[in-house]
């Protein structure tokens, strides 16, 4: 190794190249120990680039005829071979020790430098077969597998195409019974037109709505059996809170998360969670035994079973914790009806009937024919109202807006309560879809029968009025005057035939 | 009609389950399957021929590395034996110092 700048005169120099410093000297070449082009005689000294940075050093050829220089029987051979050892110890002054370790601890490094990246070269190549490979397996792949399952088929999977059908009941019998009750409301209700404004003690419809809303009286004067029920199940509502208590409708059946998601989720976080059934038969009964009597009636709805799924499902159990947020729409809007109530001069309304402000008028009847229905079957079904009601629409934006701030507790027994809402619905159906539509048939009956008689009476009653009439006047009267009562009877006749 | 309601409930759960575990390996999937692709379309931009110039590249320069370090052990040599004495004595004065 030495400096890009020495020449082949080392005599004239001799200390030079040790006096510079190792990193001023920046060319690094190769030092050339076996064999020395710049050494040899057809390198010229004077042609010589300056700018070459390799070692150029003396090297004695060897006359032709002359003993070698091993042989050392010339004495001038030796001083050669020690000038030489002097070159080269002065080369080597040029670099210290501790260089030459850094240097080879830097070829070292890399070494390695450069043999991580072959490697990573050789991984590159495997990964760019293997993904040929890959290509050319996913390739192979027929595209019939992913046909195998067909959604309206699920003949593979009975439990999801009887969760299916039983959503898609669902959906059907809340359609129907809404356009059930709106067509009740609209055609046999004519004074549904105007929206009487009750008491909650006046009708027992808006008590049972206020107790479902609100915190019931402390007493009632004439309880119901209804009453009685609604408030049996109604003592359990009060602890629920409002937001797990808004009367559903059909997009709150679609948004709402059934309970076996909440339940699935609760499985997942917790470490061996215990099984669905074992969940079921832990859920607290909500309803006694006397209160399960007052239900029980003799109808033909199967009351037992609706009191066994309240009992084991528990509608009315309180799902989660009560919410903040919850109760500020509920408690906002008596404010605005009591304004309405100020404004319009009427008397006040209650809480439970405020917080459904833009229920239509059509269907207040409809919640009394039920009532009545139930009570003269002795059968109370008064969370059947619920899905019944419209949704009020002022409601409507704030539930929106607090949908992804409701934790998913809140979503609790939606499952349960669709699966008592179809059993509620069927019995309903049962019960009063018939009666209804069998009463509006004979009543049709009815009326038309009374029409058809009325018109005969009158056809046959009118017309032949004035035959008897001439018949009898001609037999009391006497003949002198029969001229005179004919003529009075053919004015007659022709009176009525002018007139029809 | 109560039992089969809960074993109804109990089946409806359990396929929940399912459906959640699978729906979530298909998301895996689905973020491998992206990365592949991703992969692929970044090895497609790299010509084999490109790698194999860089690969030979790096063999002669490894070679190359490999005789100069071979060739600075026996200059460390020589140093040591010709200019020992010199280095001995400058760790000796750093020694002293």
């Amino acid at each position: 190794m030495v400096e890009g700048s020495s020449t082949c005169e080392i005599k004239n120099r001799p200390r030079l190249l040790k006096k510079r410093s190792f990193y001023q000297r920046y060319s690094w070449q190769p030092f050339c120990f076996v064999d020395d082009k710049c050494s040899s005689p057809a390198h010229n000294s004077a042609e010589k680039d300056l700018t070459n940075p390799m070692l150029t050093a003396h090297r004695q050829e060897p006359r032709s005829g002359a003993p070698s220089l091993t042989a050392g029987t010339q004495p001038g051979g030796f001083a050669k071979v020690l000038t030489s050892i002097q070159g080269l110890q002065q080369r080597l002054d040029g670099f210290s020790v501790d260089e030459a370790n850094q240097a080879e601890a830097n070829v070292h490094t890399l070494i390695e430098k450069l043999s991580l990246l072959e490697m990573k070269l050789s991984r590159l190549a495997e990964l760019k077969q293997f993904v040929s490979s890959a290509n050319r397996l996913i390739s192979e792949i027929p595209e019939e597998n992913f046909e195998q399952v067909d959604l309206n088929g699920l003949e593979n999977h009975p439990q999801l195409h009887a969760i299916l059908q039983a959503s898609k009941l669902i959906r059907v019998h809340k359609l129907m019974q809404a356009a059930k009750a709106g067509a009740e409301a609209v055609s046999f209700d004519p004074q549904a037109i105007s929206l009487p404004i009750q008491t909650s003690e006046s009708s027992p419809v808006s008590s049972t709505e206020h107790m479902l809303l609100s915190p019931p009286p402390t007493s009632l004067a004439n309880e119901t059996e209804v009453s009685d029920v609604a408030g049996a199940s109604n003592s359990r509502l009060e602890k629920v809170p409002e937001q797990s208590w808004v009367l559903g409708t059909e997009a709150d059946l679609d948004n709402a998360e059934p309970l076996f998601v909440a339940r699935a989720m609760q499985g997942t976080a917790a470490a061996g969670a215990e099984s669905t059934a074992q969940d079921i038969s832990k859920l607290p009964k909500p309803i006694d035994n006397g209160e399960k009597n007052l239900a029980v009636r003799d109808t033909g709805f199967d009351e037992r079973l609706l009191s066994d799924l309240i009992q084991a499902y528990g509608e009315f159990s309180p799902v989660s914790k009560p919410s903040a947020g919850a109760t500020t729409p509920k408690t906002a809007s008596p404010v605005s009806a009591e304004s309405e109530i100020r404004r319009s001069g009427k008397t006040p309304v209650p809480a439970a009937e405020s917080t459904v402000p833009n229920s239509p008028s059509v269907q207040e009847p409809v919640r009394e024919n039920l009532v009545q229905e139930s009570e003269s079957t002795g059968f109370a079904l008064v969370p059947a109202n619920v899905p019944i009601l419209a949704k009020p629409e002022l409601e409507r934006p704030e539930r929106a807006t607090e949908k992804p701030t409701l934790p998913k507790v809140t979503k609790h027994g939606e499952l349960d309560r669709q699966l008592k809402n179809i059993i509620k619905d069927y019995g309903e159906y049962d019960l009063y879809s018939h009666q209804s539509s069998s009463n509006i048939k004979m009543a049709a009956l009815a009326a038309f029968a009374v029409l058809a008689l009325v018109l005969g009476g009158l056809y046959f009653f009118k017309s032949p009025a004035p035959a008897t009439n001439a018949a009898s006047s001609s037999i009391t009267q006497p003949s002198d005057a029969s001229r005179t009562t004919e003529d009075a009877a053919g004015r007659a006749l022709q009176s009525e035939k002018q007139t029809k | 009609m109560k039992n089969d309601l809960q074993n109804l409930t109990a089946d409806i759960s359990r396929l929940y389950e399912d459906i959640t575990q699978k729906a979530e390996s298909l998301g895996q999937i689905d973020s491998i399957t992206r990365l592949y692709d991703e992969l692929q379309t970044q090895l497609q931009g790299i010509a084999t021929e490109d790698v194999d110039l860089l690969q030979s590249q790096i063999k002669s320069t490894l070679e190359q590395m490999v005789g100069i370090s071979k060739s600075l052990a026996v200059i460390k040599t020589l140093k040591m034996t010709l200019n020992g004495h010199d280095e001995i004595a400058d760790l000796a004065k750093k020694g002293r110092v």
